[in-house]
């Protein structure tokens, strides 16, 4: 199974919901898709840590947003993880400045996942 | 997730006041089966609608007045939708195939896609297809100077239709197909409308600059509207992507009137990703013969944000030296 597909049937936010190529059974490549997770993860944890922001997987299906206090919050799909974290830490977060991403690039890191 | 109902495909038909968006409906409903279109009509302010049922012979009408689509009757079109589809379920419409949503002339279509896109009841029941846009071949040019209403509705187009082609002539339409790439590079543009294939799907290829800026017509001016494309020369990994613009949506998606993208992903083959605003359509792959290269092409439309740093975001994040072509509307 491709990476996108390895990550797509889980729920219907556009970066897991399509099926594409008939692809539905999100079952059969469930090991993609906990690798295509993981590397979604790493990278988002890199991106907030400066915000003191964890993120962590919740179920296979969702995300646990948890800030320096300790409280958390459950990001349904990636898209909510930038609102919940900008909520809890009182920070933009902001691709297009230039700390988004703190130190060297994943880019070529994921390849090696 | 297996869909146990097929989804209706939901299109969009916009552009200017007097651009032809009726004319265009009419001709496509009567080459279609009785009962096999619904269309919701928008309109803004209280004019009559009896000279559009008329218009509208072989389909049927749900009609949204005294509000614009785009601002305060959104509400309206949803409960309208639901409407459909419950009467779609009871058995009521049995031909149903197809809803066209036709705007006002001055709307932005782009929160109508917006909502039906990020309406999780909607969304199990709608698809939403190729959103049309006419464009007025004499007074068309003057009216994307003067209202930016219409460059938002040319940006939010899969396909523009420009209309009364017959009054203008060749030297015009050159400028004019210009003028509309130069405000969205991605949408398909024909002179010549065939009415029954107007939402035909879009071929999802993006033509690779550079765009032509010289040959843009000279006065064109659109407000804070930019276009502009990107190569990536590249594959794009999955996971860095989508992290990338969820982010880039969740803090600028009001400014992204636009984006759509053919990505080579690593071992997905070509994949389009397409959006308007902080909404974005479910990928799809394109075929394998489409895989011929290990080329990412994205075209961004935006209103007020610096094209420049969104350039030097991707490049940071892919730490690539970028190659792009890019025009710059307002500078024209």
């Amino acid at each position: 199974m491709c990476e996108v597909c390895a990550v797509f049937g889980v729920s219907q936010h556009w970066t897991d919901a399509a099926d594409p190529m008939g692809v539905r059974n999100v079952a059969a490549g469930i090991l993609e898709n906990r690798v295509e997770r993981r590397k979604r993860l790493q990278l988002i944890n890199r991106i907030l840590h400066p915000s003191r922001i964890t993120v962590s997987d919740w179920d296979g299906e969702s995300y646990s947003v948890e800030d320096a206090q300790g409280r958390s919050t459950i990001a349904p799909d990636l898209s909510a993880i930038w609102r919940i974290a900008e909520q809890l830490s009182q920070i933009h977060i902001d691709p297009l400045e230039a700390d988004f991403l703190p130190a060297a690039s994943p880019w070529s890191d994921s390849y090696r996942a | 997730m297996v869909r146990l109902v097929p989804r209706l495909e939901l299109n969009v038909v916009t552009g200017f006041l007097g651009s032809g968006k009726t004319t265009l409906l009419k001709r496509y409903l009567l080459r279609q089966p009785v009962g096999s279109t619904l269309v919701i009509v928008n309109e803004f302010g209280r004019e009559s609608i009896d000279d559009r049922i008329t218009l509208h012979l072989n389909s049927e009408i749900e009609t949204i007045a005294d509000g614009c689509l785009c601002c305060t009757v959104l509400g309206q079109l949803q409960q309208t939708l639901l409407h459909i589809l419950t009467r779609r379920a009871r058995g009521e419409l049995p031909e149903l195939q197809r809803i066209v949503v036709e705007t006002s002339g001055l709307a932005d279509p782009s929160p109508v896609l917006g909502t039906i896109l990020s309406d999780e009841n909607l969304d199990e029941y709608i698809k939403v297809g190729p959103c049309v846009t006419t464009f007025d071949a004499l007074e068309g040019l003057q009216t994307l100077e003067q209202f930016a209403e219409a460059s938002l509705q040319l940006a939010a187009a899969d396909r523009v239709i420009v209309t009364k082609t017959d009054l203008a002539d060749s030297a015009n339409l050159e400028t004019l197909m210009t003028a509309i790439r130069a405000v969205n590079p991605a949408c398909d543009v024909t002179l010549n409308d065939v009415p029954e294939a107007i939402f035909a799907p879009v071929q999802s290829k993006i033509v690779d600059g550079p765009l032509d800026a010289a040959s843009a017509p000279a006065h064109l001016h659109t407000g804070a509207v930019r276009s502009f494309s990107i190569v990536l020369d590249q594959s794009v990994d999955w996971a860095t992507f989508s992290v990338w613009l969820t982010a880039l949506l969740n803090r600028h998606g009001d400014r992204i009137l636009r984006f759509k993208s053919v990505l080579a992903v690593r071992t997905a083959g070509k994949l389009v990703v397409q959006g308007v605003r902080h909404r974005v359509y479910p990928p799809s792959h394109l075929p394998a013969e489409e895989n011929e290269d290990n080329v990412s092409r994205l075209v961004f439309i935006t209103n007020g944000i610096d094209d420049e740093k969104i350039l030097n975001s991707l490049e940071r994040l892919t730490r690539q030296r970028r190659q792009f072509s890019k025009l710059d509307v307002e500078a024209l």
